[in-house]
Formats: structure tokens, sequence, C-alpha cells
């Protein structure tokens, strides 16, 4: 089944349109496949490609949505791409999304980097919507804190 | 009753498995640490429990209802670690209230409830202060407070005093575990550090390398280290490798120092045994179980701390104050119950 994610900005208005191949689905949450179509970039020391494999999961009660990348080539993860979002709004095949600017990024073998705090900054959030979204954030720090220490323990 | 119970958990990340078979229980009221080395699945079972990640294999139940497909903030459970850092520039009181305003309470309600836990975790006149003016361990407690003032069902705190150094964590342990009881609160607290666990905690959970190696009191653990990883982790490292013989008054253990009666007849072959550092006395040579040189000897106020080289191990041992070793460099007969000091494992697989 093909998804069409709709990504908004904080005002509400459509940045990005793009479609993706249904993976999962449950009560809370969606994991589809999408691939990668813009030009080659480098984020930070992860190399992007174009044709680069996204397994990408949104919640309805979770401010935040989870990208695992994997290389076109061989299918190698590279990471995680987090974003810090108001939750999803699935409906159908459709998902929305508000992005609010704040993302996390985890690279394989576990390092993180926070991006776009001025940005989130730049937004003026509400007292109630700044701890909510460092709260998602410290949230999924914890979640990807494992795998730092995982990294070579094979099952 | 039954509050929290794991069974059978698994999760792997990739090939990576992280955690194994995982199975406990934390009763209503109780509280109980997760204990082991940093690497060892701890973080990620709180990931599961809180609902963050969900098990490749086993359930997770809270007072037997299954909590599989149950979203996080469904859970009614909260969450502590130590880079959980408290809102900046904003007052104590805010800080606290955060959950509460979440849960949609009435302002009324709030100023109750923060006033209560910041009673209880002793700093009741904090409420107005900015937390950037607060102490190390002031702030500790305003996130403590934080995390108990929605009543979670369960509270989970992971490494929470990591960052504070040693004396201000050993008071605040305390202080901690006296929180905890008055509130009656289910909790799971989870360390690298064994003192911390054994200080806090009604029971501990052992973990290695994403498996439990054993659950039990801190001096169940102490007493009975399940395994060698466990005796070792305990700081009992006086480990010899030895082989299980049949001798003419029974099975007999035969290592480097010695052979000793076997208490433990069930089992056979290559051995690891564990000589308890607390369980042998300076004695005269006609009880000398073993002698050997006496390395170094270290007055520690309540106890002798003696390093003895016997066979071609070193071994550390306490005694009593009255003990009264030799001098360092001569022989120094030693003897013990088997049935107290011995402790016998299967040799660790090569």
């Amino acid at each position: 089944m093909i998804v069409t994610v709709i990504k908004l900005n904080d005002q509400g208005k459509e940045t990005w349109r793009y479609q993706g191949r249904l993976l999962a689905q449950d009560a809370i949450s969606i994991t589809l496949e999408a691939f990668f179509d813009r030009e080659d970039r480098d984020l930070h020391g992860m190399c992007l490609g174009k044709g680069d494999r996204f397994v990408e999961t949104y919640y309805n009660d979770r401010w935040y949505n989870v990208f695992e990348i994997h290389a076109r080539d061989d299918d190698r993860l590279r990471g995680w791409y987090c974003n810090i979002t108001r939750p999803a709004q699935i409906s159908g095949s459709t998902i929305s999304y508000v992005d609010l600017a704040l993302d996390l990024l985890v690279f394989a073998d576990g390092r993180q980097i926070v991006l776009d705090e001025e940005e989130f900054a730049a937004i003026n959030p509400s007292q109630e919507l700044h701890e909510q979204a460092y709260q998602a954030l410290r949230e999924l720090q914890y979640r990807f804190r494992d795998r730092l220490n995982h990294q070579g323990q094979q099952a | 009753m039954n509050g929290l119970q794991i069974q059978g958990v698994s999760k792997s990340f990739q090939q990576n498995r992280v955690l194994s078979g995982i199975s406990f229980e934390v009763h209503l009221g109780e509280v109980v640490a997760i204990l082991g080395p940093s690497g060892c699945g701890k973080s990620t079972l709180l990931s599961l429990i809180a609902g963050l990640e969900a098990p490749d294999r086993g359930d997770i139940l809270w007072q037997d209802k299954s909590l599989a497909g149950v979203a996080p903030n469904q859970r009614g459970f909260g969450l502590m670690f130590q880079d959980f850092a408290l809102f900046p520039h904003r007052n104590a009181f805010d800080n606290v209230a955060f959950g509460l305003r979440m849960a949609r309470l009435d302002e009324k309600q709030v100023k109750i409830r923060v006033g209560e836990v910041l009673e209880l975790v002793g700093l009741p006149d904090a409420g107005r202060r900015d937390v950037n003016t607060l102490s190390g361990g002031e702030q500790q407690r305003v996130a403590l407070a934080r995390s108990l003032a929605p009543r979670p069902h369960l509270l989970m705190l992971d490494e929470p005093l990591g960052s504070l150094d040693r004396t201000l964590r050993e008071r605040l342990i305390l202080d901690l575990s006296h929180v905890l009881r008055r509130s009656q609160q289910t909790s799971l607290y989870v360390t690298h550090d064994q003192e911390e666990a054994f200080s806090l905690a009604d029971r501990v959970v052992l973990m290695n390398r994403g498996r439990i190696e054993q659950v039990g009191s801190a001096q169940e653990l102490y007493q009975h280290p399940a395994s060698i990883f466990a005796a070792r982790f305990l700081g009992m490292d006086n480990l010899l490798e030895a082989v299980i013989q049949n001798g003419e008054s029974g099975s007999e253990v035969v290592t480097s120092i010695g052979n000793f009666p076997l208490m433990q007849p069930e089992i056979h072959g290559k051995v690891t045994v564990l000589l308890r550092p607390d369980a042998v006395s300076i004695s005269g040579d006609e009880e000398c179980a073993f002698s050997g040189v006496l390395l170094e000897r270290t007055f520690r106020g309540s106890n002798w701390l003696l390093t003895v080289e016997a066979g071609s191990s070193r071994l550390r041992f306490e005694v009593p104050v009255s003990a009264n070793p030799q001098p360092v460099g001569e022989i120094v007969c030693l003897s013990f119950d088997p049935a107290r000091a011995i402790q016998v494992y299967p040799a660790e697989a090569e």
C-alpha cells in the first residue's frame, strides 16, 4: 500500500510531500519505507545518498518520529534521523505532521547530536510547547542510549 | 499483589542481542535495583518497560494485564535519568508542576501536590527558587520531586545520581531510600554501583550481557553469589581453577593451595572455586587449611586486609583487628569452615 507523508511547518503550512510503502501499522504507529530523493549531502558526518532507504515510524501519541536510514548500495545502517514534531495525524493512507524544527541525529555507532535548537527557539514556542518538545527530545535520547554500548556485541 | 512482571523478554537491535530471556517481578511498594556493568542492557530494559520500544519476545505486565500495545503515556510510569535535566530559568515549582499541568490538573491541585512533594524531598521552601541557583544535590531533589508528583504507578530511575560526587551521592542515596519508602513508591532503580543498589533496594536483579545472573536481596547475593560473574562483580575475586576428585572421605576440590571437602555434590569435573575473603581466619599450625606468604597487610580500622601468596595465586582476606597478623614476608597459616568459605562453580567456558 502506498502512503502519502505531508510535512507541515509550525504554522501548519505544507513544506514537503512524498510517498512511501506501508510496512507495518498498529493503533498508535505506522511504519513505511521511502527512498531519499535529494542530492547526496553530508549531515554532520553522516553521508546521505540519493536512493538511501528510509524506514520511517510515525506515532499518533508521541512528539517525534524516527527515520532509520540505510545506505542505497548495501543497505548498511547509517543511523537515525529523528524529528521532534507534534503527534502525527494518521488517517487512511495519509500521514501529516507538524515539524518543530528540533532534531536528533543518531549515528550507527550510537553518537548523538541535537540539531536546530536555535531554529526551534525562533518559532517562539509557548512554555508548554517548549517543555513538551524537550521532554520528547529527552525520551528519544534515552531510547537510543544503549545503542552506543552494544556496538560489536553480536547476538 | 502483583505489580510489574517481566516474562521472558528479549530484544535485539539489528544483529545485536541486547536482552535475552529476562524474567523478574516488582511487587507493589517494592524498590528493586537492576545492577550491572555499563552496556549490560539496563537502559534498554527500562525503555521496554516505559513502552518506548517493544520487546521482540516475551511480555511485560502491570497488575496482571499485558502492556503490549499500551502507549508510553497511558502506562502511568515515570522515568528519571541522569541527563534528564531540569528546565533552566524556571523555578523549582514550575519544574515540579510540569507533569501535573500536562495531566491537566487544575492550578489549585497542582499547588497542593507540588507543596507535598517538595516537602517530601526536604525542600519545602524551594518552590520560588530558580533551579540554576540550586546546588547539585538540591537539583536532584527537585528532579525527584518532579518524578514523584504525578504519582506514577512505577517510578524508574536510571543512574539518577550518576553525575554527583561520591560524598553527596552517599547522602542522597539514604534520602532517596527514605523518600521512596515513605511514599510507598514502587520503583525500579538502575545502577552500576553495588553500594547504591544494596543500600537502596529490597531486592537486586544482577545483569550481565543482556541476561540475568541472579535475583535476590543484597544479603542473599553477597552470601551466595550465583555465578563467577556475580562473585567478581561483588568484589570477591579469590577465584581458583580446580577439579573435583573422589577422595577417601567423599569428593574433594583439588586446588593449587590444597584439597578441600566438596559441599556441593552436584558439581563435577573442572570447576572454579571462590574462597570468600571474609570467611578465613589466622590459625595455629595444627588447624592450618593452607598457608602462604603474607605480602601485604593494611589496617582498615574495623579489620585487616591481607594479601597472601599461596600456590601461584594472590588472595585477599579480611580478618578481625584482634587477629593481629604477623609481619609482612612471613608465612601465615589460615583456616576456614568449608561450608561457609568455599563456593564452587562450573569452570567458565573457554
